[in-house]
């Protein structure tokens, strides 16, 4: 939204109402034929839409650009120049300020040309700012070469056309030159060509030639600082591919360094440094005495103990796997409170399997259930120790399992044959009754037939009776030996 | 867009300066386009002869799209106006500030139509709802949904 001077009061008629300016971009409405700028209008609708003087109804549709004379006539309106705080004094009409701000005004700002500086100037100033533009390249007389005013000085001391004067010889030739001039001057000063070697002499150039070279100490001895110089420059080489060797092998070192504590975290409990494991216990070699010794109090100490095999990781014991001591190690250390106690129980007991067993405390238990107990994985011995431990435990878990399978059928077994001898028993037994009862009947039959010798009856003698007597007491051969003990 | 209600605010405080206020109504501070001061008076014969009120504008970013915020100043040495329409607090429920607000309209149309609203009461009274509305009245009176009935005043 622009503001502009006006240098005249504009005619009321010509003043938008919202904004009490004159119209910008005058827009009347259709519907009741009122007129305001065109943003004006457009903000008012967006607030309400209705037609801000008299308050019909109203959209952005019923919006037309207003008739043209009202437009000429606020477009004529005569204007001052924005610029005039920067000193324009142009007026002119509203519609011709435009041009004038762009091409005509003197008194905008204007960057300078100049790619260096970024110094805004005014229009008019342009031309002056030019001439002191610290950015401002000038052209040098001698050499050609384009510079700034604020290096000019700087310049013309290091001006490669500029002639100079030999301080030695006093020719005089161009800057350029120099270097060459430097190298064949025979007056200028320069130290011996063994200035490498230590020689401290300096002096004109032709005097070195002349008479220094034949005297200097250093110039006898050149042959051998030649082959010094060869000799180190050959070490300094050989130093430097020492030296990326190294370092490279220092990376290794890190790799592998890091690599041994990935692993060494891997195997947790089981890496030992080395010398650290626990000193051997005494090596049985029998089988049985390794059973029995199962039960010692001694290999109870701790499972630590029981590692003598797997001293160090990767020695020469690691190779067997299953030692008698390392069963020992399947008591848990809970059980060393109990010792004495246990010496006495085991004394009693036979020790195979997993036929007597004691449990976490060590309480023995006599009774056809029994359990073995399992180890802890045994953290105190190698990798290998710790899974050979966790192996035997399975073998005897398994040979426990397994005898207590067996055991069990002979407890059913037995059973078994107890309640068949039972039963046979007690089968015997009622074969007798049966027979008693059946002796009696025949008797009572008997009597009763020979008291009542009624033919009407039926019944003959010899006859043994109404079979619905004994019905139920059908003679039968028992169907074992009367040997059988009941 | 601050600068539409500055502009619109400085032609209209440009436009009090060359051509005065209408008679009764003065203009007491403006040094700032948030808040303006206007002193009322009613002249000739009302309920009102010879008191004297100020009236306080507050400017919205969007005015003149916008309308002011309009009260009467109430401390110990103000008053307002008993009015039906005005309230204890210096609120008042007029349409102009509200719904009929319209862009065409200034301080100036304001301060001259409250002037009119005053000159034209019958009986100096408080609004009915007065105490309910005062004890529970926001800061700023554009806040209030006002209903509009009256349309004699």
């Amino acid at each position: 939204m622009s503001s502009y001077n006006y240098i005249d009061t504009p005619n009321s008629n010509l003043v938008c109402c919202i904004c009490h300016a004159p119209f910008i971009d005058p827009t009347s409405t259709r519907t009741c034929s009122h007129t305001f700028c065109h943003e004006c209008i457009d903000r008012a609708l967006e607030h309400v839409a209705q037609c801000p003087v008299d308050r019909s109804p109203l959209t952005l549709n019923d919006l037309i650009p207003a008739n043209p004379i009202v437009r000429h006539l606020v477009d004529e309106l005569v204007v001052k120049c924005p610029q005039g705080s920067e000193g324009c004094t142009h007026t002119c009409q509203r519609q011709l300020l435009a041009s004038h701000i762009k091409e005509s005004c003197q008194y905008v700002h204007v960057p300078c040309s100049e790619d260096g500086c970024d110094q805004l100037v005014l229009k008019k100033d342009v031309g002056k700012h030019a001439h002191d533009c610290a950015s401002r390249l000038t052209e040098c007389e001698g050499c050609g070469s384009k510079v700034k005013p604020t290096d000019a000085e700087a310049h013309q001391s290091d001006c490669p056309a500029k002639t100079v004067i030999c301080s030695f010889c006093s020719d005089g030739f161009p800057r350029s030159d120099l270097a060459t001039h430097n190298s064949t001057c025979p007056d200028i000063v320069i130290p011996c060509t063994h200035v490498d070697n230590g020689c401290p002499w300096t002096g004109p150039r032709y005097t070195l030639s002349d008479s220094h070279i034949s005297s200097c100490p250093y110039e006898s001895i050149k042959g051998f600082f030649a082959t010094n110089s060869s000799r180190m420059s050959t070490l300094t080489d050989e130093n430097k591919i020492l030296k990326c060797k190294v370092e490279a092998l220092e990376g290794i070192i890190q790799t592998m360094r890091r690599e041994m504590q990935s692993v060494q975290s891997a195997l947790g409990p089981w890496y030992r440094p080395e010398g650290s494991y626990p000193s051997l216990p005494r090596q049985t070699s029998s089988p049985e005495s390794a059973l029995q010794s199962r039960g010692r109090p001694t290999s109870l100490e701790s499972p630590l103990t029981t590692t003598g095999t797997y001293a160090q990781l990767g020695s020469p014991y690691a190779s067997t796997s299953t030692t008698p001591d390392a069963l020992a190690a399947y008591f848990p250390p809970e059980a060393n409170e109990n010792l004495p106690w246990l010496e006495r129980r085991l004394n009693h007991t036979s020790l195979y399997g997993g036929t007597s067993s004691m449990d976490v405390n060590g309480r023995l238990y006599n009774e056809s259930t029994s359990h073995t107990p399992v180890a802890p994985i045994n953290l105190s011995t190698t990798l290998e120790g710790s899974l050979a431990g966790l192996r035997e435990s399975i073998v005897t878990l398994s040979a426990s399992v397994d005898s207590l399978a067996r055991r069990h059928d002979i407890e059913l077994r037995n059973e078994t044959l107890r309640s068949n001898e039972e039963i046979s028993r007690l089968n015997y037994t009622m074969h007798g009754l049966r027979m008693q009862v059946h002796n009696i009947m025949m008797d009572r039959n008997a009597q009763v037939t020979g008291r009542i010798s009624d033919p009407s009856q039926g019944w003959s003698e010899g006859e043994t009776g109404p079979p619905m007597q004994y019905g139920f007491f059908t003679p039968r051969p028992p169907s074992f030996s009367p040997a059988t003990k009941l | 867009m601050a600068s539409i209600s500055s502009r619109r605010l400085q032609k209209e405080l440009k436009e009090i300066k060359t051509e005065g206020c209408p008679v009764g109504i003065t203009l007491l501070e403006a040094e700032n386009f948030d808040k303006w001061l206007f002193s009322i008076e009613v002249m000739g014969e009302s309920q009102y002869q010879g008191e004297a009120y100020t009236l306080m504008f507050r400017f919205p970013p969007m005015y003149p799209i916008e309308s002011p915020a309009v009260q009467f100043v109430v401390d110990q040495t103000h008053q307002s106006p008993v009015h039906p329409h005005v309230y204890s607090n210096g609120h008042i429920c007029a349409s102009i500030l509200g719904t009929d607000w319209s862009p065409v309209l200034s301080v100036v149309s304001v301060c001259v139509t409250l002037q009119s609203m005053l000159a034209s009461c019958k009986k100096k009274e408080r609004p009915p709802d007065n105490d309910q509305y005062v004890s529970r009245a926001p800061d700023n009176p554009k806040k209030t949904r006002f209903h509009y009935d009256d349309d004699t005043v």
